[in-house]
């Protein structure tokens, strides 16, 4: 049964707070790569750090904070993406979506975004997290088989993107 | 892990990616404002909770094949070698038998078998059998039982406490490499490592808790179990609060680190620095220099140990660095003057050395002033497996990259294995093995191409004139 917890001191919302201060970046950067725009992936960030505040003493290896904090807010961008759209199989993208890509993009983050909104979260996640596969399967809930296939598919336009510069 | 991933990593790590303007300020707002928190109460407990004998626990698995019925050493000890990092023997000889079990709300059992505890380390051998097979007969047959991350999801989080304080600090990015094996449909067998938060001592009363997570219901099996810690072996601990200026590699920051202290023992060996960040938030030492024995001038291979102290302590303002030392551990006991030598970076990227089969092993790691060179390569099943050994002076880099290496076939191509890698680092030797784990139907004519590998080299010279020496004053011969 949920009832109020008067336990939670300020050593402990201090302790919350640098860790979610330390993991906020992660946290946008998956955010973002789910969701269209800035304000969107801040509004999950959002709810993923009240949501993390709620569930905190359930985090029983500080270790851990940073998968975990990653896993909630990829869980409350789906979460804001079901309630204004559709994701887009990468299989169901046209070979000829790769022309609407910026061809030139100025930065890895532009070139990131640029890919298929399917492949986005899991080339965050490996890239910019240093995740593994495992651990970007576990995030994600979807198979490592999964991953490696959006991997691949986003890898090839990547070097596309990033080499023809 | 391709070249193009490594490059794309370096370059993700470099550029990084823009917030929100604002963003820090109105997320300092809102955690500034959190509503007071709902749901802690008494922790889900089992129904039946129950200490019980390893004995009645073995009556659980008696059903199941000889590899289930192995204790969870045992069949880590029956795993490659390099699973139990190079410390197989001294496992052997101190790890102390424990034996008690928990029982989670659905029936899983979580079973701690062995421990081996120092004043610095605490290594448990657990054994999680679930209440359902996890995979039928015919898909486990089919699974790498041998690769650590078939199991990564089904394994036990642990925490270690003491009077209900976590005193567990656990090694993240692999610092530990903590493993876990499925040895039946049903059963999980893991090691785990991570530091003392305080010096062990003989007769604490442990408490080791533990969740694993379902995937199906979202949510968490948990569990604990208490037991009494046992010293098995000596340790030395000397904190010889020695400071000296560094340079930080590849940084303007200069930082004055304290030498807080160095534990030596045969579970491992650990040097902790200490830093001031105030009013400078740099990234810390970034692998700013090598260590080596200043009586004998051997160089001392070691790892830097990632821990949640890191984030806490930049917060703070105080950096805290810990460091695994690695080689014979009577070698480390008997050195009487530990030298931490700077280095710096002739450029500012990694640059890369080609070596083929043929010219294995090899003692070129492509750095004149060391680093690590390619001892030795072999296939086992879809398994590719690189031995690196370190050759001279040698910097935490090598030890703290994803992977290492890349594959090539005989006319220069990466080939794409699209494997897992998994690393190993054998604390007596220092040797990283690197197993990557092929998993497609035609791994065996991806690894036929390969006809050589290229791996980094860290491009780093020694500053020899700012070497800084450390007197150990107590050194111990034999344990």
């Amino acid at each position: 049964m949920d009832r109020l917890d008067p336990q939670a001191g300020e050593t402990e919302r201090e302790r919350f707070a640098a860790l979610v201060t330390a993991h906020s970046r992660a946290m946008f950067r998956v955010a973002r790569a789910i969701l269209d725009d800035d304000a969107d992936a801040e509004d999950a960030v959002g709810q993923a750090v009240l949501l993390a505040w709620q569930s905190f003493h359930r985090l029983r290896r500080p270790e851990a904070a940073r998968a975990w904090l990653i896993k909630i807010a990829v869980n409350c961008a789906y979460e804001q993406r079901r309630k204004y759209g559709r994701l887009v199989p990468l299989d169901a993208v046209p070979e000829a979506a790769g022309a609407a890509e910026d061809p030139h993009p100025d930065s890895l983050w532009d070139a990131v975004r640029a890919l298929p909104e399917e492949a986005r979260a899991a080339v965050v996640l490996f890239y910019y997290e240093d995740m593994t596969v495992a651990e970007i399967a576990k995030a994600l809930g979807i198979a490592q088989g999964t991953v490696k296939s959006r991997l691949n598919r986003a890898r090839q336009r990547l070097k596309t993107m990033l080499e023809e510069e | 892990m391709t070249e193009f991933d490594q490059r794309l990593r370096a370059l993700a790590r470099a550029e990084d990616s823009p917030l929100p303007q604002g963003f820090a300020d109105r997320l300092e707002a809102r955690l500034d404002d959190l509503p007071p928190r709902c749901g802690r109460g008494t922790r889900a407990r089992a129904p039946l909770r129950a200490v019980l004998a390893v004995a009645v626990c073995a009556a659980l698995v008696v059903s199941v094949g000889a590899a289930a019925l192995l204790g969870a050493f045992d069949f880590m000890r029956e795993q490659d070698a390099f699973a139990l990092l190079g410390l197989t023997e001294e496992y052997e000889k101190f790890t102390y038998d424990v034996g008690v079990s928990d029982i989670t709300a659905r029936g899983d059992v979580f079973t701690l078998e062995k421990a081996a505890i120092d004043s610095a380390f605490c290594t448990v051998f657990y054994t999680y059998r679930y209440a359902e097979p996890q995979m039928s007969q015919a898909e486990f047959e089919a699974l790498d039982a041998a690769d650590p991350w078939t199991a990564f999801s089904a394994a036990p989080q642990l925490s270690l406490w003491l009077d209900g304080e976590e005193i567990s600090l656990e090694g993240y990015d692999n610092s530990f490499e903590p493993q876990q094996y499925f040895s039946d449909p049903q059963t999980v067998r893991g090691m785990w490592r991570c530091l003392l938060t305080a010096p062990g001592t003989n007769g604490m009363e442990l408490e080791l808790r533990g969740w694993t997570w379902d995937q199906e219901t979202r949510s968490e099996e948990a569990y604990s179990v208490d037991f009494p810690s046992q010293i098995t072996t000596g340790a030395v601990v000397m904190t010889p609060q020695v400071t000296f200026p560094i340079s930080c590699w590849g940084t303007s920051h200069t930082l004055d680190v304290t030498v807080e202290s160095l534990k030596i023992s045969p579970l491992g060996s650990l040097l902790t620095l200490r830093y001031d960040l105030t009013g400078d938030r740099g990234l810390g030492l970034l692998h700013s220099f090598v260590l080596r024995d200043g009586d004998t001038g051997k160089y001392i291979p070691f790892a830097r140990v990632w821990t949640p102290e890191d984030n806490r302590c930049i917060l703070d303002g105080q950096g805290v660095e810990h460091y695994e030392l690695f080689g014979d551990v009577e070698e480390l006991g008997r050195m009487e003057n530990l030298e931490i030598v700077p280095i710096w970076s002739h450029k500012s990227i990694s640059e890369k050395k080609t070596v083929s089969l043929s010219d294995l092993p090899s003692s070129d790691s492509g750095n004149p002033a060391g680093g690590y060179a390619p001892a030795s390569y072999r296939v086992e099943g879809n398994r590719v497996i690189v031995e690196l050994q370190p050759v001279g002076a040698v910097s935490a880099v090598e030890a703290a990259m994803a992977n290492g290496v890349v594959f090539l076939d005989k006319d220069g191509n990466e080939v794409d294995l699209d494997g897992s890698e998994a690393k190993f680092k054998n604390r007596s030797t220092g040797v990283i093995t690197v197993v990557t784990t092929v998993e497609n139907p035609d791994f065996a004519q991806r690894i036929d191409q390969i006809a050589g590998f290229w791996f980094f080299v860290e491009d780093y010279y020694l500053l020899e004139d700012r070497a800084v020496s450390v007197p150990l004053p107590l050194h111990l011969e034999g344990w």
